[in-house]
Order: C-alpha cells, then sequence, then structure tokens
C-alpha cells in the first residue's frame, strides 16, 4: 500500500465544522465528524494531521483524503489540493499525513480534510473536516499517531 | 408467563412485520425498484457481490422491476450526468440526498419507499423479494 505520509507538504491547524474534543496540550486539536477523527499537531516545520475513524467506521481507500488549502495555498511545499488515494477498499489506520511549510512562509490559514467514511450500518458518505491552524502552537518534537 | 422484555420485543417484532407488510404490499406488480450507487462506494460492492443478484431475482418474481444507476463518486451523488430525465425528480425529491447507497421503491411518480444503508436495504426492501 502506498504510503500517504511522504507525499504531502504543508501547515497545519483547527477550527470546526462539527464537534469538537480539544486536547489537553495546546500543540495538539482533534475534530470529530460523523466518526471521523482529524488530530493535527504543530511541527518545526508545518504540521502533523492524524487521520483515524471510530466505532467501526472505515474511511474508502478509492476516494480517498483530499487536502485543501482555504486559504493561503501558497505557503505550503506541495501544490493544494491534492488526493491521495489507495487501490485497497479502505485505508490501514490511523493515517499519518505530514504537510509542510515552504521556507519563510507562514501557514495560519484553514485546511480541509475530505474523506469518504464507510458507516457500518452499510453507508458511505463523503466528510469534511476544517481546521483552522493558526490557533495551535508550535511544538518542538514530531508526535507519532495514536494507533 | 411473558416478562416485560419479551413483551416489548414481541410489540417491536409486530410493529416492524406490520411496517415491512404494509411496504410489500406496496410494491405491487407494476412498481420498480431504483438503486443508486457510485463507483468508489466500497459498501455499494459488496451488496453488488453478495445481495444483488437474489435481490433482483426475488423482485422480477413479484413482477417488481429494478434500475441501477452509478455516479461517479459518493462525492457527489446527485450528479446530473448519472441521473437521466426521467428519473431526475426522485433526486430532487432528496434535496438532502449524501452519499451511497440509496434505494428507492417507486409506484408512478409516488416514492413509496427510501433507504439510504444496507442495513434498511435489508429491513425495509429485502421482504419485498423474499
Amino acid at each position: 500500500m502506498r504510503r500517504v505520509s511522504r507525499a504531502l507538504c504543508c501547515i497545519a491547524a483547527l477550527s470546526a465544522a462539527g464537534s469538537w474534543a480539544a486536547g489537553a496540550e495546546p500543540d495538539r486539536q482533534n475534530i470529530i465528524i460523523d466518526n471521523v477523527v482529524v488530530e493535527l499537531s504543530a511541527t518545526p516545520e508545518g504540521v502533523t494531521a492524524c487521520v483515524d475513524a471510530v466505532h467501526g467506521t472505515k474511511l474508502s481507500g478509492p476516494y480517498g483524503v483530499a487536502i485543501t488549502a482555504l486559504s493561503g495555498p501558497d505557503a505550503w511545499q506541495e501544490k493544494l489540493p491534492k488526493t491521495v488515494a489507495v487501490e485497497e477498499d479502505y485505508f490501514a489506520l490511523p493515517l499519518r499525513i505530514e504537510l509542510k511549510r515552504r521556507a519563510g512562509a507562514t501557514a495560519d490559514g484553514r485546511l480541509q480534510f475530505e474523506v469518504g467514511a464507510c458507516q457500518p450500518e452499510g453507508m458511505c458518505v463523503p466528510v469534511e473536516l476544517a481546521v483552522d491552524i493558526a490557533t495551535l502552537a508550535p511544538a518542538t518534537k514530531q508526535v507519532p499517531c495514536k494507533g | 408467563m411473558m416478562n416485560r422484555r419479551e413483551l416489548l420485543i414481541g410489540f417491536g417484532t409486530a410493529l416492524f412485520v406490520g411496517g415491512t407488510s404494509h411496504l410489500v404490499e406496496a410494491a405491487a406488480p407494476g412498481s420498480w425498484v431504483l438503486y443508486v450507487s457510485a463507483a468508489d462506494c466500497r459498501v455499494c460492492r459488496g451488496w453488488e457481490v453478495d445481495h444483488q443478484a437474489a435481490f433482483v431475482h426475488g423482485l422480477q418474481r413479484h413482477g417488481i422491476g429494478f434500475r441501477q444507476i452509478t455516479v461517479t463518486s459518493l462525492r457527489n451523488v446527485r450528479d446530473d450526468a448519472a441521473w437521466t430525465a426521467d428519473l431526475a425528480w426522485i433526486r430532487d425529491t432528496y434535496p438532502n440526498m449524501r452519499g451511497t447507497p440509496w434505494f428507492f421503491l417507486v409506484s408512478g411518480r409516488t416514492i413509496e419507499a427510501a433507504a439510504n444503508s444496507t442495513d434498511l436495504w435489508r429491513m425495509k426492501f429485502a421482504p419485498m423479494a423474499a
């Protein structure tokens, strides 16, 4: 399976278009919508997103993860929007995505993650999670995704 | 003597059977089922492999038709390209339609039943083909 982690670069952040579960640590924040969880962490180079699902929900591999910079797309090393997909039916979770800033750029806009969430009751729905990275405090070290 | 839990289960079952039998009656000959899937919907692929052939065969035995449309992506189930003019009114009846799969029981210009998951299909539509 192709690893999504290395494929991307860019920023980070948080906001919320759904239920929030703000982490206790200022450099990490969670957003949960329709059983899809995105945990964002600030890194010295940008941000790390850990994409996961709960309650038996799976993320469609062919649908992929679409990452869009809702503002300031030029601040990121990789061209956004970008979709990363895999041939397998579902992503292996958690999925780690690293986004790195361009040198000298300040990334304080909003990022949107879109996935195809397949719920255990037998339906797949598109889920969008938007985050405002300006509220993330910078972290000093890499944060692992919780499996 | 039945306890309260057994009574509740029996009551629920009676309601379910009553509701289902109403749908089975609604699925009169001449009516048809529309199935909406998406190319990137793995749940849909699973249903198609495991259930579609038997379901369609069962519907045919009861004189009920079956139609299917497949949108490019569950990202846009309302995609105009997939909904032909004679089916668009069904989509337009559900402005909040999101994701896939969807099942509709159609009689004339009336939608008798709708389901947007395989669980709901099992409850509401599978009995029509039994």
